[in-house]
């Protein structure tokens, strides 16, 4: 940095398009700020749709996190240690849902596993069980949105760095597992961390997933995202509310992140 | 680098951002209508008539939850023509310049659809309320969800859903995938489908004004072209007969008729 301690001026020409795309970014959030009903908040946010709406939407989040580190850490490893380039196409593949539109995220788990899906169907028939329109479809949907934020936060941690970590281990002749558990694990622990709060974050906004596969029920598929965009079509307010409660969920993640991954 | 230099490139970045909102916003001879999605089943046969008259514009079609459309109106958007299941909301629209039509009078009624082959054995309305089978209907703040509604409490009827959708589309495409077993779909949404149904005379139509499972559809057109009221109403339903053509919606399953 000391080489270019002088302050340069922008050019104009970058600062006009910088500030456009801040205001892009902002303005929508002023907006739904601007409407919002702050003496009835309160009210909107502790009818029973709601509460109902968070404690699904509480479940389905974390336990979709859960899944993330479950599944998820070992698939980080792998992808951070091996250099086949089978591996480099998995990778891309792990990456998917991070651009593939959730909606389609959602028909692609109900052919999968809907009931008359190429595994659903056998696990109807066999098991007698059906995921779509249950709160584990709903936590099968959040997880495969968000398992990509949690793999790639945690994979760049698990590199080079670690590996001399784990090999030292190995030396002083721990299983490879316990070398993980015991070594790799506490030394990635921040990202870890960080991988959880996004693939949390992500989850918890889910929404075209879900209504896709999972359905809306109360109680048990509709979550706070669900709840929102049907308020949309009959109470305003109480979506604006619920809006909100998400944006400052959403914020506190971020700022609660900033420590172990937004500081460069 | 002169000012100069500078100056020209923030010129053609501000003139390529002008235009780009110019070209968002430009207006072209396509005539907007934002419909029900229950008109979904409709659209492309509509299309098919409109475009037998050379002398009419294609239309571009808006298709959304009725409370939804009024809502963008009310945000800004300014369809030509609105096709509202909610008719009585659509009063709303006054104020920004919108005229109620009477005309064509049309309608939708529920039906019990069941998905292929009927496999959870639905024979009326009351196996809504078992417990085995998957069961959908519409969420209560739509308006197939609102009629569903009314038909269980009519009835007296405990409709146990599964899911409460967001629309009778998507309701009505996952009784077609077998996802659900059954539901309360728009009569239309199951004909264009293909869609089982199954009979129950209390879904039957007795009186197309006043039975539960009806749903009427109001009308609103931008006021067009007129130096009178009388003139204006009368250019914004020869636009509206042009587009809703009442022979069409007729084939495609909705009812065409005036009440009382």
């Amino acid at each position: 940095m000391n080489r270019n301690q002088q302050q340069t001026r922008a050019p104009l020409t970058l600062v006009l398009p910088a500030l456009l795309a801040v205001a892009l970014l902002t303005v929508p959030l002023l907006g739904l700020v601007q409407r919002a009903p702050w003496s009835s908040l309160w009210t909107h946010l502790n009818a029973d749709s709601v509460r109902q709406a968070m404690r699904v939407s509480l479940i389905v989040s974390v336990s979709a996190a859960a899944l993330c580190l479950l599944l998820g850490l070992p698939l980080a490893w792998v992808l951070a240690r091996s250099e086949r380039r089978l591996l480099r196409l998995l990778r891309a593949l792990v990456l998917l849902p991070m651009v593939l539109p959730p909606v389609v995220a959602g028909t692609a788990l109900l052919f999968a596993l809907g009931r008359r899906g190429l595994i659903g169907q056998w696990l109807d028939a066999w098991l007698g069980v059906t995921l779509p329109f249950t709160t584990v479809g709903a936590v099968l949907a959040g997880t495969f949105v968000a398992l990509p934020f949690f793999v790639i936060t945690v994979e760049s941690a698990l590199g080079a760095h670690s590996r001399d970590l784990e090999e030292a281990a190995a030396v002083s002749a721990a299983g490879s597992l316990v070398a993980f558990i015991t070594v790799t694990v506490p030394a990635a622990r921040n990202a870890i961390g960080a991988g959880l709060a996004l693939a949390w974050a992500r989850a918890l906004g889910e929404f075209g997933a879900t209504i896709t596969f999972a359905g809306n029920q109360r109680g048990r598929t509709a979550t706070l995202p669900l709840q929102t965009y049907l308020a949309l079509e009959s109470d305003r307010e109480a979506a604006i509310a619920m809006s909100l409660l998400l944006l400052v969920i959403s914020l506190t993640v971020l700022i609660s992140l900033r420590g172990s991954w937004l500081r460069r | 680098m002169t000012r100069a230099k500078q100056t020209a490139p923030t010129i053609l970045v501000t003139m390529a951002f002008i235009w780009l909102l110019q070209s968002c916003s430009a207006t072209n001879h396509e005539v907007t209508i934002f419909a029900a999605s229950s008109l979904a089943a409709a659209t492309e046969r509509l299309d098919a008539g409109i475009a037998e008259d050379d002398q009419v514009a294609s239309a571009n079609w808006v298709l959304a939850g009725s409370s939804r459309l009024i809502a963008q109106v009310g945000d800004g958007a300014r369809p030509d023509i609105i096709v509202s299941a909610d008719a009585e909301r659509l009063t709303e629209l006054v104020e920004y310049g919108y005229l109620l039509l009477n005309e064509p009078r049309f309608s939708n009624r529920l039906v019990l659809a069941v998905s292929a082959g009927n496999p959870a054995q639905i024979s009326s309305l009351n196996d809504l309320s078992l417990e085995k089978p998957l069961i959908g209907v519409c969420a209560p703040e739509v308006p197939c969800g609102a009629a569903a509604n009314r038909v269980a409490n009519e009835f007296s009827i405990n409709i146990r859903g599964d899911t409460a959708e967001a629309n009778v589309r998507a309701l009505a495409h996952k009784l077609a995938n077998g996802e659900l077993d059954a539901g309360l779909v728009y009569v239309t949404d199951a004909a264009s489908l293909g869609l089982a149904t199954v009979d129950d005379p209390r879904l039957a139509t007795n009186d197309h004004c006043t039975d539960s499972n009806v749903i009427t559809y109001g009308i609103a057109a931008l006021a067009s072209a007129g130096t009178t009221s009388t003139t204006r109403k009368a250019n914004a339903q020869m636009l509206v007969e042009r587009y809703l053509l009442p022979e069409v919606l007729k084939e495609v399953g909705f009812a065409v008729e005036q009440c009382p």
